[in-house]
């Protein structure tokens, strides 16, 4: 992973203050949001409105969502904290023609939610609905609930990553920072289908950044742990990811001339990810393989060892017991055993209220049998490439190119020392994974949260090391 | 759970906190219309939320302790105690918010774009797309995909803790429309805080070209060669910044003060940025009318200011925020905002003279690394052009240092605006890498 500051800090909202009170006391805890009596009427007032719709629509649903986002960050400049509270609420209708309507409010008040729904039915027929709710289905979470967390927790937590941060790696590092970021959100489903459903998600991110200079050019490292946690995702960062991060940091790079051509290479876990994501799950969406062009690549076929799904029934950062559409999580296999399935069709909603779009929430790449070991024998001489950045599509041309942020030299089989920074893999989607002739047993986790417009997605990964072939070619030609 | 909270409620509640030494509050109700229609399905949406949000900042022993808090729905009341409780633990060194300024006099809002102004544009569009016009640049009949069509309307208040208070509305409409012709799809993308220079005619045909092109279009011959960017290259229809993010990003005041910006004030942006024959002038302009990025203040009550970024290839001002700006002792600006950049003396149409070279009509994605400013961009759709004429070719990615190829191109002397930029219609840069996958 190579972020810089300005990203991290950008991304968190961070980047201010001065003088670390870690240890200093203070701070109250509080319960965020359990149990107040609107919450414990909302359930009521959802089912209220999907009969009232269902009355006048076809199908009806409502989707309510009462989240919170905090992030603490800390470095040399001191500490910072940042936290919002976002409710909502969808009411979705389709007529019998086939036309949706949607309605979004943020007042989830009885009132309000009933003026919502009379201005959706406003000059229509409507009869008394005939169906019936289900018993309802609550998915509660079981960790180390945020809410409950302590007003100095959050920076606390992200001061002590930066102190570990400070005793890891050299004079060398221009900069470290910590943070920990958590997202809390309780949703609330009910559809004219009948269903009924609760769930609370809490996804946590806490690490540490390094930048050092590498020559001319910026090298930054970062240990992460992420998950389905809250704050205590803090504790999951391990020394041994810290010091990891720092070496990554302040690695030496061979002086000379960059790898430039068609090599075997052995992908590491986050280039793997991140083409499943870019490159398979982005584009292999319901909406996007409606598209003329892409649809009509059903017939292309990865290698038999490569089986690529969406798994948002699996614990991880981007799962979920329900998707913004209601549908119950599951398994959507994308590619199976090198045969492309069907496209993904579970919508999700930037935010629990943004227009519903099918999209991935947990990218899995099933593991192999092979060790690294074993994979880079497969490939003999070549390079291991690692830490990718953000990859970028075409997806006309179906092809894809991930920044990478080393590449390692392998001749029969094993390292040569040689390592090589600012790479980028190119190639297409079909050529990169027909192309796999091996699979790593272990497989590694990434997570995102990608906002836009102020609206967060959140996403997970999760792959092994693969052997293929591909471009590689250096990043910082500078030609201009 | 109670009405949506205005500014008089925020500012009340703020003003009664004898703890809170500074404040920037801020409510922003909008209302969203998106118009969708395709593939058989017709999809209406309205969403009407109002935002409140406030950056409290406390004056400790330690130094100044801050913490920022953004509430859609619900009472603001327990948000900002929260908020006020963490300040204490979010404490860097001692600063002080500038003097409140007069906000920038800027356009932001368009009473054309009305809720009902989503549906006319998207028959619009169809109709766009139908016309012989359209069939002739698609090579073929065009028929429409999807239409999405969304338009924000929103009225924002903000007020600080020194007696600003500013009110204004702003209005943006956000267009994409999925064409199709001889089993092909492109996708037109507009947007625009104007009706008028909304421009969906110009993405449709341009959509169409593309569409026509790409039928004889061939694979790209890797090498180094002379770039052409057009309008769609330099300002992408979706309304960022395309190359140009590069100076947004590297302007940064806290990567410059910690070295790690290449963009050093007083300096040239590149070894030999004031030797070309017209060297390159960039200004943020947060007033541009109808810009994109134009606001009258910035999110922490910062005045919005017009400052140069480069002046004849010399790196001048950075970006910065009220905190930023009182460690430096400087005068907040409003960050980078809309860039207008200064046009040339080359007529676009001599700018593709002398090949071989490529044109680049769109690219499919455009990264900058906000690090090293490196560029790498996949291409849509471009020409090379040499002694047998003009092929089109698709894919293929375009490399270098942007920051270099920015300050070294020829500009041309056309210029226009859209989205969050004023510049050149054309630039010429010098030869840049051209990789392919093979």
């Amino acid at each position: 992973m190579s972020w810089s500051r300005r990203e991290v800090l950008g991304a968190l909202g961070g980047g201010a203050a001065a003088t670390i009170l870690w240890g200093c006391g203070g701070g109250r805890a509080r319960v965020v949001s359990a149990g107040n009596e609107e919450e414990a009427g909302l359930r009521h007032w959802l089912r209220d409105a999907v009969a009232r719709l269902a009355g006048g629509f076809a199908s009806a649903s409502a989707l309510a969502a009462i989240r919170a986002h905090t992030v603490a960050t800390a470095d040399a400049g001191g500490r910072s904290i940042r936290g919002e509270r976002v409710q909502s609420l969808v009411l979705a209708a389709r007529d019998a023609a086939g036309r949706r309507f949607e309605r979004v409010i943020a007042d989830l008040s009885a009132t309000a939610i009933d003026a919502a729904v009379d201005a959706m039915l406003a000059g229509r027929a409507v009869a008394p609905w005939r169906g019936s709710f289900k018993a309802p289905s609550d998915a509660p979470f079981g960790g180390d609930d945020p809410a409950r967390a302590r007003d100095d927790e959050w920076t606390g937590r992200a001061g002590e990553l930066y102190a570990r941060a400070e005793a890891a790696g050299s004079s060398r590092v221009v900069y470290r920072a910590g943070y920990v970021e958590v997202d809390d959100a309780s949703i609330w489903f009910a559809g004219s289908d009948g269903a009924d459903r609760f769930q609370r998600l809490v996804r946590g991110r806490a690490g540490a950044i390094f930048v050092a200079w590498s020559g001319s050019r910026p090298s930054s490292g970062v240990a992460e742990s992420a998950g389905a946690m809250g704050p205590a995702a803090s504790n999951a960062v391990g020394d041994a990811d810290i010091d990891a991060a720092a070496a990554r940091a302040l690695e030496l790079m061979t002086p000379g001339a960059a790898p430039d051509g068609d090599f075997a290479i052995v992908i590491d876990p986050s280039v793997a990810a991140a083409t499943a994501e870019a490159g398979v799950a982005d584009v292999m969406t319901a909406e996007a393989w409606r598209r003329a062009d892409l649809g009509a690549r059903a017939s292309w076929r990865a290698a038999e060892t490569l089986t690529i799904a969406d798994d948002p029934s699996a614990a991880s950062y981007g799962g979920y017991a329900f998707a913004d559409d209601g549908s119950i999580a599951a398994r959507s296999v994308l590619v199976d055993r090198g045969a492309p399935g069907a496209p993904l069709a579970a919508a999700r909603r930037a935010g629990f209220a943004g227009p519903a779009r099918a999209g991935a929430a947990h990218v899995v790449i099933d593991p192999g049998d092979k060790s690294l070991e074993e994979l880079q024998k497969l490939v003999g001489s070549g390079l291991l490439v690692e830490d990718a950045g953000v990859a970028r599509v075409d997806p006309i041309a179906w092809e894809i190119v991930v920044p990478i942020g080393r590449a390692r030299r392998l001749d029969g089989g094993k390292r040569t020392g040689h390592v090589f920074a600012d790479l980028e893999l190119r190639a297409t989607v079909p050529a990169l994974l027909g192309g796999v002739i091996g699979v790593g047993a272990e497989a590694r986790a990434f997570a995102r949260r990608i906002e836009l417009e102020g609206e967060p997605t959140w996403r997970s990964s999760s792959a092994p090391h693969l052997a293929t072939r591909a471009r590689i070619a250096p990043r910082s030609r500078r030609s201009a | 759970m109670s009405e949506p909270n205005s500014i008089d409620a925020l500012v009340s509640a703020l003003r009664g906190r004898r703890e809170v030494d500074e404040w920037v509050a801020a409510a922003r109700a909008r209302s969203i219309t998106i118009v969708r229609h395709g593939a058989g399905s017709e999809e209406r949406r309205t969403d009407d939320r109002t935002e409140a949000r406030a950056t409290v900042h406390r004056d400790l022993p330690a130094g100044r302790g801050t913490a920022r808090v953004r509430v859609i729905g619900g009472a603001i009341g327990p948000a900002l105690d929260d908020a006020i409780a963490r300040a204490v633990f979010g404490v860097g060194p001692p600063w002080q918010m500038a003097p409140p300024a007069a906000p920038a006099q800027v356009e932001t809002s368009d009473p054309a774009l009305t809720a009902d102004a989503a549906e006319q544009i998207a028959t619009r569009a169809y109709a766009v797309a139908r016309t012989p016009e359209m069939t002739r640049l698609a090579g073929g009949k065009v028929e429409v995909d999807d239409v999405a069509v969304e338009v924000a309307r929103e009225r924002v208040d903000l007020a600080s803790s020194q007696g600003l208070h500013v009110q204004w509305n702003a209005t943006e409409a956000h267009v994409v429309v999925t064409i199709r012709a001889n089993g092909r799809t492109a996708i037109a993308r507009a947007r625009s805080r104007q009706l008028e220079s909304l421009g969906v005619n110009a993405a449709i045909a341009s959509a169409a070209e593309q569409l026509g092109a790409r039928a004889a279009a061939v694979a790209p011959v890797p090498g180094a060669y002379p770039i052409v960017m057009r309008l769609d290259a330099l300002a992408p229809c979706d309304g960022t910044l395309g190359v140009w993010a590069a100076f947004a990003a590297q302007a940064d005041a806290a990567l410059v003060r910690q070295g790690l910006s290449r963009y050093r004030p007083g300096h040239p942006i590149v070894e030999d940025a004031t030797q070309v024959a017209e060297p390159i002038t960039i200004v943020s302009d947060g007033a541009l009318p109808f810009g994109l990025a134009s606001v009258p203040v910035g999110d922490e009550a910062e005045p919005v200011r017009r400052f140069t970024l480069v002046e004849r290839g010399v790196a001048r001002e950075v970006a910065y925020t009220q905190r930023e700006a009182a460690l430096a002792g400087a005068r907040p600006n409003g960050g980078v905002r809309n860039l207008v950049v200064d046009g040339g003396a080359t007529p676009a149409s001599s700018l593709a003279q002398g090949g071989p070279l490529i044109d680049v009509a769109s690219f499919a994605w455009i990264e900058i690394d906000p690090r090293t400013a490196q560029l790498s961009a996949g291409i849509e759709l471009a020409y090379l052009r040499d002694d047998h004429g003009a092929t089109p070719i698709t894919g293929g990615v375009i490399r270098g240092d942007a920051i270099a190829a920015l300050a070294r191109a020829v500009r041309s002397s056309e210029t226009a605006t859209r989205g969050a930029y004023q510049g050149p219609i054309a630039i010429r840069t010098p030869p840049l890498e051209l990789a392919t996958r093979a």
